[in-house]
């Protein structure tokens, strides 16, 4: 030992940052990242805003009834009025509240299935790990856009008559819910593989030496490590879940009833080259929104595992 | 303990208004009841007005329960002939486009009482004993001035109950090639289809090739099934009818594959006498056995045709037509009836009694003669057999088969057709394009020439360049609609309306205010100015706004008023 180490031996111990700070430190160089942050923030603050923001309410077709409908862009409407007569801002505006609704619900429905099942498997191994892997692998071969088209149909015709009918966005919501029960293999394939690697780390020995319960092993000292390339998934997940919602709709299967952009492209698209700005502004939110977060998602990816960049 | 005034006050109070609650008076509070309404998924305008609609109904305080939907899901809720409400598996409500069979308005063929499904097209449940008497006399009457008079009774009824919402009248609006010479009609299933043989592609010599974009594949290609455009779009060219029109723009019937005919005085005894010298496209001749044919598959209800009901309310049954010579046939009709003339005779295709006799009812929708999906043989006399690749007829087109590749119907010129071809078009298609920005795109390709008017490009008419298209509009004859199940006990029967209730003497009359109650809800004006491009009328009653029979002295627009609307909710028994 040499005499220069003897003043850092003893300084009073300092904590070094743990892995959320690390990664924050990271993600705070990356550019790409730092842009998908914002464009996720600027959606986030429009949805929550709305209400205060839009200058008409969503289903106000006032304007097709004075015979404005398919206006140019102007000082009452912004960005001009679409073929039913909706202020296109306005809908642009609430449509990210349906976007981020379908996003973010189906993304907690799938972390939450795929987490716990990928944890199972990861931690028990053996033949539990087996089954549920074997079982995750049927639900990703399943095409999910089918199964939502045919589900939305049936379901539209089930629930006819029944309490169910009084949800608000019935539709919507069976879209969100099936989404997020086809999207959680890569999560739980993840989580699986995670919980594999974790289990045998020495923190996790040192834990079960000092007589933690199982439930504490996993919870709190598993799951939190587990946490950081499952949040990338996510982040990638509602892109990904906002485009199939916008698909859905496009495909003109999607709830009357909801502000969505899949909608407002399929009322407008025919009519591109007559009111150009109908399809162009939602087009636009849809794009601003998706590539924020897959640019958020490869910050990310970037800040928790930067070894993957290198 | 001794009640005190306070609380008994308040006791009698909450008895009193549950008496009230429970026997009257008439009075419900919004949302007044609940109305799915389907709207079909399949063009994006009607899908635009399809939910202005429902927010105008809600507007009024309808609890309106709208999805977008495909119309298989719509035709076999509304086909099921038991008139139950959506929530027990039919309909209530749902958006149409509509016309008649025939270029005479045949109300009489749809909204009889007795026409109901499955055997007949009153999908609706119309039960109207006005209108059953007004449609009586439309169909027996002879004289003009009469059937005129039941034109405007049946139309008066209809303005005053409204079973229907008819939103407006479209106009069909087609882009051509410029270079197409010809194409003068629109198409109307059935009678009046592309029709090729008078078409002229300049500069492509003396063997041209045209196609015609048509949007939906065809359900079935045999005549007597034809549901729609989709169908008759591509059988039209290769069948002929007894009677056929001579021009869209004076649709008036000339001699197809009947010469001529006599009437008696009482128009119950007709002599059909029928064109000579007519070939089948398998070689074999048409006589009036092949008419007996069609008449006798047509009334047979093992083969399902949708027709069926209507052709046995003119002709009554088999036994009242009988073949008197090689080339005509005697008709003893039950009554005189105007559809004979104008429907039977001058919109059902003939159909070939020694190519079809043999096919079983059961096999006739999936036959290749319905689906041209295949080959099959004709026996022909002499011992031949000829082999077809899609439907017999005698029309100027014969059928060479689906190419599902190209999604394409092909034909080709029928060198012995009996009237001369015009036209310098030899081969031609009709190809399932969907979508107007595609079709626009395929004329703007040369891919096609003509398309049909069910792709609603009049709100795109300003985006086509002459270079590419000459934009051509037609009168219609169709309209657009909001129809009801009149079977459902609030706005059909109206036995579940406050009024209804209280005094169901009066049901019909409160279900009939609901129905006016929507239709001033209804924004007609900027319906058709803003979502149909201009191209349209205001919708009244189911008649053509152009025909002879549309009484443009009493059927003026009805307005967008929604103060009248809630008036007439109001006079149901139903209170804001």
């Amino acid at each position: 030992m040499s005499d220069a180490t003897l003043p850092a031996i003893a300084a009073p111990r300092q904590r070094a940052p743990g892995i959320w700070r690390q990664s924050w430190y990271r993600f705070r160089r990356n550019r790409a990242g730092l842009i998908g942050l914002a464009m996720v923030t600027l959606v986030v603050l429009v949805a929550l805003l709305a209400p205060f923001a839009a200058p008409f309410a969503p289903d106000d077709t006032s304007a097709m009834l004075r015979g404005a409908a398919r206006r140019a862009p102007s000082a009452l409407h912004w960005l001009g009025t679409d073929r039913n007569g909706y202020d296109v801002f306005t809908r642009m505006i609430y449509g990210a509240r349906t976007a981020l609704a379908v996003g973010l619900g189906a993304m907690i429905i799938a972390s939450v299935i795929g987490v716990i099942i990928g944890g199972i498997a990861g931690y028990a191994g053996g033949m539990v790990d087996e089954l549920l892997m074997r079982f995750a692998e049927f639900f990703m071969v399943i095409p999910v856009f089918v199964v939502i088209l045919a589900v939305v149909r049936l379901f539209g015709i089930v629930v006819v008559g029944t309490w169910l009918e009084d949800i608000p966005n019935l539709n919507l919501m069976t879209i969100i819910v099936l989404l997020g029960c086809f999207e959680w293999p890569p999560i739980a394939r993840m989580a699986r593989a995670e919980f594999l690697r974790l289990r045998n780390s020495e923190f996790v020995e040192a834990a079960h030496c000092i007589g933690s319960s199982r439930r504490d092993i996993l919870l709190r000292h598993i799951l939190p490590n587990a946490m950081p390339p499952l949040i990338v998934l996510v982040a990638l997940g509602i892109g990904g879940a906002i485009l199939a919602e916008t698909m859905v709709s496009f495909l003109g299967f999607g709830d009357p009833r909801a502000v969505s952009w899949g909608q407002s492209l399929y009322f407008n698209y025919e009519a591109l080259k007559v009111a150009p700005w109908a399809v162009l502004s939602p087009g636009a939110a849809l794009f601003v929104t998706v590539l924020g977060f897959n640019l958020l998602a490869d910050g990310l990816t970037d800040a928790f595992n930067p070894r993957t960049r290198q | 303990m001794r009640m005190t005034t306070k609380r008994r006050a308040m006791l009698q109070a909450s008895a009193a208004s549950l008496v009230t609650a429970a026997v009257g008076p008439a009075q419900a509070a919004p949302p007044f009841f609940r109305l799915y309404l389907m709207i079909p998924n399949n063009q994006p305008a009607r899908m635009i007005w399809g939910t202005l609609a429902a927010q105008q109904m809600s507007r009024i305080g309808i609890d309106v329960v709208s999805s977008f939907v495909p119309f298989t899901v719509i035709s076999p809720r509304r086909s099921r002939g038991d008139g139950k409400p959506h929530a027990e598996g039919g309909w209530d409500a749902y958006l149409e486009r509509y016309y008649y069979n025939a270029i005479t308005p045949t109300p009489n063929s749809l909204f009889h009482s007795r026409l109901a499904p499955p055997s007949g097209q009153n999908f609706y449940y119309v039960n109207d004993p006005q209108i059953d008497d007004a449609l009586d006399r439309l169909g027996s009457t002879i004289d003009p001035a009469g059937r005129q008079a039941a034109y405007r009774d049946f139309a008066k009824r209809w303005y005053d109950t409204e079973p229907m919402t008819i939103l407006f009248y479209p106009k069909d609006v087609i882009a051509v090639n410029p270079k197409l010479r010809g194409f003068d009609t629109t198409t109307f299933n059935p009678v009046f289809f592309p029709n090729p043989e008078s078409w002229t592609i300049e500069g492509a010599g003396n063997d041209a090739t045209a196609a015609f974009a048509s949007w939906a594949p065809p359900m079935s290609l045999i005549p007597m099934y034809s549901n729609g455009y989709s169908d008759s779009n591509i059988f039209g060219p290769v069948y002929n009818r007894l009677y056929e029109y001579e021009s869209w723009e004076n649709k008036r019937l000339q001699p197809g594959l009947a010469l001529s005919h006599t009437m008696s005085d009482d128009g119950k005894k007709w002599v059909i006498t029928l064109r000579p010298n007519v070939r089948w496209h398998s070689g074999e001749e048409f006589t009036a056995e092949d008419v007996k044919f069609t008449w006798d598959t047509i009334l047979n209800k093992a083969y399902g045709a949708p027709i069926q009901a209507t052709a046995e309310q003119v002709l009554g049954g088999t036994e009242s037509y009988r073949v008197t010579g090689k080339y005509e046939i005697t008709v003893e009709l039950p009554k005189y009836d105007m559809l004979f003339l104008d429907w039977l005779l001058g919109a059902q295709a003939i159909m070939p009694k020694h190519a079809y006799e043999g096919i079983a009812p059961a096999s006739m929708r999936g036959h290749v003669a319905s689906t041209w999906n295949g080959r099959f043989q004709v026996r022909v006399s002499g011992g031949r057999t000829y082999t077809s690749l899609g439907g017999v007829g005698t029309g100027p087109w014969i059928a060479q088969g689906y190419d599902p590749q190209r999604r394409a119907y092909k034909f080709v010129r029928n060198e012995n057709y009996w009237k001369p071809h015009t036209g310098n078009v030899k081969t031609f298609y009709v190809v399932n394009i969907q979508g107007t920005d595609s079709v626009l795109s395929a004329l703007r390709s040369g891919a096609i020439d003509a398309h049909d008017p069910m792709y609603d490009i009049g709100p795109l008419a300003s985006t086509i360049e002459p270079s590419w298209g000459k934009v051509q509009s037609f009168d219609s004859f169709k309209w657009q609609h909001i129809c009801y199940n009149l079977r459902h006990p609030v706005f059909g029967t109206g036995v579940d309306t406050p009024l209804g209730r209280q005094d169901p003497a009066r049901a019909a009359e409160a279900a009939a205010y609901i129905r006016k109650a929507i239709s001033h809800a209804m924004p007609r004006e900027q319906i058709v100015k803003e979502i149909a491009g201009g191209y349209g009328e205001e919708g009244t009653v189911p008649l053509p706004f152009t025909s002879e029979q549309y009484d443009h002295d009493l059927l003026k627009p009805i307005a967008y008023d929604l103060d009248k609307a809630r008036e007439y909710l109001q006079r149901a028994g139903y209170q804001y």
